[in-house]
């Protein structure tokens, strides 16, 4: 093919992706929001924020040990349950093992005196207790992320025989200190945290929102001119929009938690001075005994690496791995990237723990 | 934590038709680079101590606002003989810790009663004997 005809074909396809990217972009505007969270799902417990689910197992034979997944305070556990093929649970069940989920939803006003406590000690046991009712099993393996990791891991600490069989840390800080912007932007010498939690009670979703657009703040732009360019292929609107679903779907924290976790965490780096207590008992990490994988993403610009590289160190474990995958906080666990590097990696090494 | 604006440029770019170059891919290779661009840039500039002292102005300013206002409101509806929002909230979580009782009513009502409604859960549940597969084929799930 001449330079002219390989010309004149690149031309006439962008002029056929604009004409499908008129089309297609009317689509995008009229359609509904899209469905997420379709794996079917038994509501075991709903106890103010707190929500458990277990997953109707897809195998007839599971592994003996179930798991528990502990989402981030901040957003919806349907993340990791975006569509039937893009679904981080829907792998799970599928590989055999029985699934249970901690999710949250938005913490009502009454709710503003929830405290990190409240999340370590009642909560996390309150849904191992049902999960062994459930299972008629005593061991449950516990895998959280993000936020969901580092209550995780206080729960798991101070639980002694009651704690988890396994653990796994998805992007879990513990060195908040390396949490660079999140540090400016709580800058004790700036920010009046008793004010804020005193004048709102919860802390607002559209705060939280911001605070991660800002981390990036061209992204959102960005990722509309690639919207715009890709408007045509539907495999990438649908993905797009679920995301865009999700991100928008931040949710409200507790006021106090908020404020414990700004000021033990933020500001005093408690837990990684081992100076943290909760419940009035000191949480030391090295008494995490149980077999714990922590899986990173080299490019997570939320929790970086240093903040969280020191936990695998850190525990008393000697069964213990720490994986660093390519990807950012979210790509890690969810999505086709995921779906390639992370979950296999997490089948290979839990379910040989499970049985 | 979360992430937005990342997940949405990386993980669906994942997904992105592979097609040979064409006459917008300058285009794209520079949005690229102009969001690598203002990132960067702005995250120095957010690092810094000056914005974090602008920043907490404006949320605390924010903040003083809303309350002064809402203690005005509150006043004005009280004068009024009207509920404030306050307190139409505070019904509301009433209501629904009196729907949350009834919940564990309900549960421990159902724990006692041998019924035949079982849900989801209570059908034949799988055995939980697996094993995991050899590792050294690579098979998926």
């Amino acid at each position: 093919m001449s330079a002219a005809q390989d010309t004149a074909e690149r031309l006439r396809r962008e002029v056929d992706l604009a004409i499908q990217r008129g089309f297609k972009g009317v689509n995008y505007l009229t359609s509904g929001a899209p469905e997420v969270g379709q794996s079917r799902k038994d509501v075991l417990a709903t106890r103010g924020t707190m929500r458990l689910y277990h997953y109707h197992p897809l195998v007839d034979e599971v592994y003996r040990v179930p798991v528990l997944i502990v989402m981030a305070t901040t957003n919806r556990g349907y993340i990791l349950d975006l569509a039937p093929g893009n679904s981080f649970v829907e792998y799970l069940l599928k590989a055999g093992y029985d699934v249970f989920m901690l999710d949250w939803a938005a913490p009502v006003p009454a709710e503003k005196n929830l405290r990190i406590e409240d999340y370590v000690l009642d909560f996390i046991p309150d849904c191992l207790r049902r999960i062994r009712k459930e299972t008629g099993e005593n061991d449950v393996s516990i895998a959280g992320y993000c936020f969901g990791g580092v209550l995780s891991l206080l729960f798991t600490a101070l639980a002694g025989k009651e704690g988890p069989k396994n653990l796994v840390c998805f992007t879990t800080p513990i060195d908040f200190k390396q949490m660079k912007l999140f540090q400016n932007w709580s800058s004790q010498k700036h920010f009046d945290v008793d004010r804020l939690v005193d004048t709102y009670g919860n802390v607002p979703p559209e705060m939280i929102h911001s605070s991660f657009e800002m981390l990036r703040p061209a992204s959102r732009a960005a990722a509309q001119v690639t919207l715009w360019d890709n408007i045509w292929n539907d495999e990438f609107v649908r993905g797009y929009r679920q995301l865009d679903r999700w991100g928008n779907d931040t949710l409200p924290l507790a006021g106090e938690y908020f404020r414990q976790t700004t000021k033990e965490l933020m500001w005093g780096n408690k837990l990684f001075t081992g100076e943290l207590t909760i419940g009035g008992k000191r949480v030391d990490l090295g008494a995490i005994k149980q077999p714990i994988l922590h899986a990173v993403a080299e490019h997570d610009h939320i929790v970086p690496y240093e903040a969280a590289r020191h936990l695998i160190a850190r525990v008393g474990s000697k069964d213990k791995t720490e994986v660093i995958l390519k990807g950012g906080h979210v790509s890690l666990l969810a999505g086709p990237n995921a779906a390639r590097r992370m979950w296999p990696k997490l089948d290979e090494w839990l379910g040989e723990r499970s049985t | 934590m979360s992430e937005k604006a990342e997940s949405k440029s990386e993980k669906a770019g994942a997904k992105k038709d592979e097609r040979p170059k064409g006459p917008l891919d300058a285009f794209r290779d520079l949005v690229g680079q102009w969001e690598r661009g203002v990132n960067q840039i702005a995250n120095e500039a957010m690092g810094n101590e000056q914005f974090s002292r602008l920043m907490h102005g404006a949320t605390s300013a924010a903040a003083g606002a809303k309350a002064g206002l809402g203690d005005a409101m509150e006043r004005y509806l009280a004068t009024m003989n009207l509920p404030s929002r306050a307190d139409i909230t505070s019904i509301g979580e009433r209501l629904q810790a009196i729907e949350a009782q009834l919940n564990r009513l309900t549960e421990i009502v159902s724990t006692m009663a041998t019924v035949d409604t079982a849900p989801a859960s209570l059908a034949p549940k799988p055995k939980r004997t697996r094993k995991p597969p050899a590792r050294n084929s690579g098979a998926k799930p």
